[in-house]
């Protein structure tokens, strides 16, 4: 049973689209298009096993469409909105990650072997704790 | 078997499909069609033939949403 839906692409993103239209793959096979007009989205559906769908099932089913669209709309606004921070963070980790064990790390790298002790460690018990008395 | 050799053509457009995630899907499917990747100004069109598969438009729709699922993989990798 063959429907269709039809998407202003002007209000919904095409990521949106395509992601809510993923959502429904295990239900349907979903097949997107264009609409007459050049700005509408048209998604075909056609539910799965051949079986038919009374009209308020389908209303249904349209109106889960709806809402899972508008989840997916957010989303896709709240990822563009935080599109830079979340980058610096990114950045900010890797660099991090890099730089900070970087100066020892590198100058190991650079056929420093572990007796040099780049970076401190090997420190005497007796220093660090001091002398235990003779029992 | 009945539909061995049945072929079918599908037209996805590029607005919404990647080419990538089609030629994904179509090797995916490489072991039940013959499938070939075209590409137009506006479309990506996919030319199955010798469709070892009972039921050709079944087939095709499952192709399709593979299609989907890959496109969508693709453009959150991207």
């Amino acid at each position: 049973m063959v429907k269709t839906i039809l998407i202003d692409s002007t209000i919904c993103p095409k990521e949106a689209v395509i992601n809510t239209a993923y959502h429904f793959l295990d239900r349907a096979y979903i097949f997107l298009d264009r609409g007459r007009r050049r700005q509408d989205i048209k998604v075909v559906f056609d539910l799965k096993g051949g079986r038919r769908v009374s009209p308020r099932q389908w209303e249904r089913l349209k109106g889960e469409f709806w809402n899972t669209l508008l989840h997916f709309m957010l989303r896709h606004q709240i990822s563009r909105q935080n599109k830079k921070i979340r980058e610096y963070i990114v950045r900010t980790a890797l660099y991090s990650s890099v730089a900070g064990s970087g100066d020892a790390g590198v100058r190991q790298g650079q056929g420093a072997d572990y007796l040099d002790d780049a970076l401190g460690i090997r420190v005497p018990w007796e220093d660090k704790h001091g002398r235990r008395g003779k029992k | 078997m009945a539909a061995a050799g049945k072929s079918k053509t599908c037209r996805f457009s590029r607005r919404f499909y990647v080419r990538r995630a089609l030629e994904a899907a179509a090797g995916a499917h490489a072991g039940l069609a013959t499938l070939r990747v075209l590409q137009t100004k506006d479309h990506i069109i996919v030319r199955m033939t010798h469709i070892r598969f009972p039921d050709a438009d079944r087939f095709v729709k499952e192709f399709a949403n593979y299609a989907l699922g890959m496109t969508k993989r693709c453009l959150a990798s991207d």
